[in-house]
């Protein structure tokens, strides 16, 4: 694990509102995906079946589920989508 | 010695210009304060106000206002009404004391301002009433709140809040100072023509009915003394638009008028929608927030802009269908970051007043409802710790507010940011966005509650969050208004037998 955060702004599926969340930029998407789930499931959400996705806002398609964050080009308070496939 | 009449020496008396021989016009009515539009000082002589009024009848009246909402304040002092009323109704009054009554002193040194710096005479006389209105507001609002804090320490928001760092604070702030910070023709149009006509009546109207209805007189009548005030020098705007759109400046004011108004709607529709319809006991609501809208700012409001010579706003469309959405988005995270405001807040969802909601707003519970469904079975289970986010929300770099949209089965939240020299910022509608735009330089340096805590200003940990904000947990931090005793009426018989 690296010293230096990430914040990230995220939009999770079914909520209301971007959120923001510091994370490692050594984790992969799955790892971050789940960083998101873990507040918001059972918080603002119900559990529901389907494997987590992350993509930028503007992008179709979501990342590599194994890539890490810091292969990717996002900012500071980038914001991304987490959704269920 | 013989009165004169008002008709025989009002028009001279409130009409006095003369050219000064010390200092220089523009030195006097510098343009950035007075006029950008630097129009002739003979068009601003045109001004004629529809309600006129001298010093004399002015105080002889506003006496009588005062002396009829002290008096009923005093009649009910001894009287229980306040400790008897329904929760949502109290935290309701401490939430309009703390976010409405610096701002009407606010509004006494912008009147203060047009009363100093207006080229016109009779635009300076008026606002001198202004002013007064204004700092008499600022009074009967702080009087009337006092009256409670022996009971209640979040009543010392009345006049704490904008001295603190709080969100909302912050966030009614930036609206106030982008409105209030310009030339006179800017801040009249925003101020005047936005805020008194467009939503003042909404505001005040609405909550004097509600008041009456909820049984709080004394709420009811002050709101009361300050309307009719407000009416009156509401109409300081039509004069002005006129001379400038005669002059050919529409365009110019058009943007005046499409800035505020998004600006004006987007954090009254966060306090005002959240009180009409999550607030206010069920008993006691005479119409929804968008019942409300529609009557008082739509109909009267439009018909008034074409008066003018204006047109709608651009994004007219995206306004109707914010009416229906945002302030129940807002009210989700207004609720749910409860421990961050100086009023314990309403949750407003029984089993009676969802049915209220998805009557007044077909699909509620298939998007809003769905997000209380997880929230009341934490509740319902004991697991509280799962009713406050786990997460910041992104903040709108113009609106001040979280960047929201619509959840549950119609799922479209969006962030319409921006890069501008080299920063990103973050908003919350493209209109907040359009808004930016227009003067990245005006707003680009005003740092977000989001860039506060990027930057390391706001403490981490909630306790270091919320004494940022000038909240002491315990003392004066937010809670649930009904101590989450609604959770019993959350469900309907036949879903709680299932």
């Amino acid at each position: 694990m690296s010293g230096h955060k990430l914040h990230i702004a995220y939009n999770f599926e079914g909520g209301y509102e971007y959120k923001m969340l510091a994370a490692d930029p050594e984790i992969t998407m799955d790892e971050f995906a789940q960083l998101c789930a873990d507040t918001m499931v059972g918080v603002e959400v119900r559990p529901r079946e389907g494997t987590l996705r992350v993509r930028k806002q503007e992008d179709k398609e979501p990342h590599p589920r194994d890539m890490k964050i810091s292969e990717t080009d996002w900012i500071d308070a980038e914001p991304v989508v987490v959704y269920y496939e | 010695m013989p009165q004169l009449k008002r008709s025989e020496w009002y028009d001279t008396a409130r009409n006095v210009n003369w050219t000064p021989k010390y200092a220089k016009f523009e030195e006097i009515f510098p343009k950035d304060l007075s006029d950008a539009f630097d129009l002739p000082v003979e068009e601003w002589e045109t001004f004629d106000e529809n309600y006129k009024d001298t010093f004399r009848d002015y105080v002889h009246v506003q006496r009588e206002k005062d002396a009829h909402a002290y008096s009923i304040r005093a009649a009910l002092e001894r009287s229980k009404l306040y400790d008897e009323a329904d929760p949502g109704w109290k935290n309701l009054v401490k939430a309009h004391y703390g976010g409405v009554s610096i701002v009407e002193m606010s509004a006494g040194v912008l009147q203060g301002r047009f009363a100093r710096f207006s080229k016109s005479p009779a635009q300076r006389n008026i606002c001198v009433l202004g002013t007064l209105d204004e700092i008499r507001h600022a009074q009967i609002h702080l009087y009337f709140a006092y009256e409670h804090i022996k009971k209640d320490p979040q009543f010392d928001w009345a006049i704490k809040a904008f001295h603190t760092n709080n969100w909302v604070a912050i966030s009614v702030k930036h609206m106030l100072d982008d409105m209030e910070q310009r030339d006179i023709i800017g801040s009249t149009i925003m101020t005047n023509l936005i805020f008194e006509v467009a939503f003042t009546n909404l505001q005040f109207v609405g909550l004097s009915a509600d008041a009456h209805a909820a049984g709080d007189h004394t709420f009811e009548h002050m709101i009361q003394s300050i309307q009719t005030d407000e009416a009156r020098h509401a109409q300081i705007c039509n004069p002005v638009i006129r001379m400038a759109v005669r002059n050919g400046k529409k365009d110019e004011c058009q943007e005046f008028m499409d800035i505020a108004f998004w600006r004006m709607w987007r954090i009254f529709s966060l306090v005002s929608g959240n009180a009409m319809d999550y607030g206010t006991p069920l008993h006691a609501r005479e119409r929804s927030f968008k019942e409300f809208m529609h009557e008082w700012v739509i109909t009267q409001f439009e018909r008034q802009l074409i008066d003018l010579g204006l047109d709608r706003p651009w994004y007219w469309e995206t306004f109707l269908r914010d009416i229906e959405t945002f302030h129940h988005q807002q009210h989700l995270g207004v609720w749910l970051w409860r421990c961050t405001l100086w009023w314990d807040d309403n949750a407003g969802v029984t089993a009676a007043e969802r049915e209220w909601l998805e009557e007044k707003y077909p699909g509620w519970n298939n998007t809003y409802g769905k997000l209380w469904d997880v929230i009341a079975e934490n509740i319902a289970e004991g697991r509280m710790e799962r009713t406050i986010p786990q997460a910041g929300a992104l903040i709108c770099n113009m609106s001040q507010a979280a960047i929201s949209g619509q959840c549950g089965d119609e799922w479209d939240v969006k962030d319409y940011y921006l890069d501008h020299e080299g920063r990103r910022y973050h908003f919350g509608s493209e209109v907040d966005r359009w808004i930016f735009t227009r003067d990245p330089d005006r707003y680009k340096d005003y740092p977000s509650f989001t860039d506060r805590e990027l930057s390391g200003e706001v403490p981490e940990g909630l306790f270091g969050f919320l004494s940022f904000m000038g909240l002491q947990p315990g003392y004066d931090s937010g809670t649930d208004s009904r101590n989450y005793e609604w959770i019993k009426d959350y469900y309907t018989k036949k879903e709680a037998a299932e």
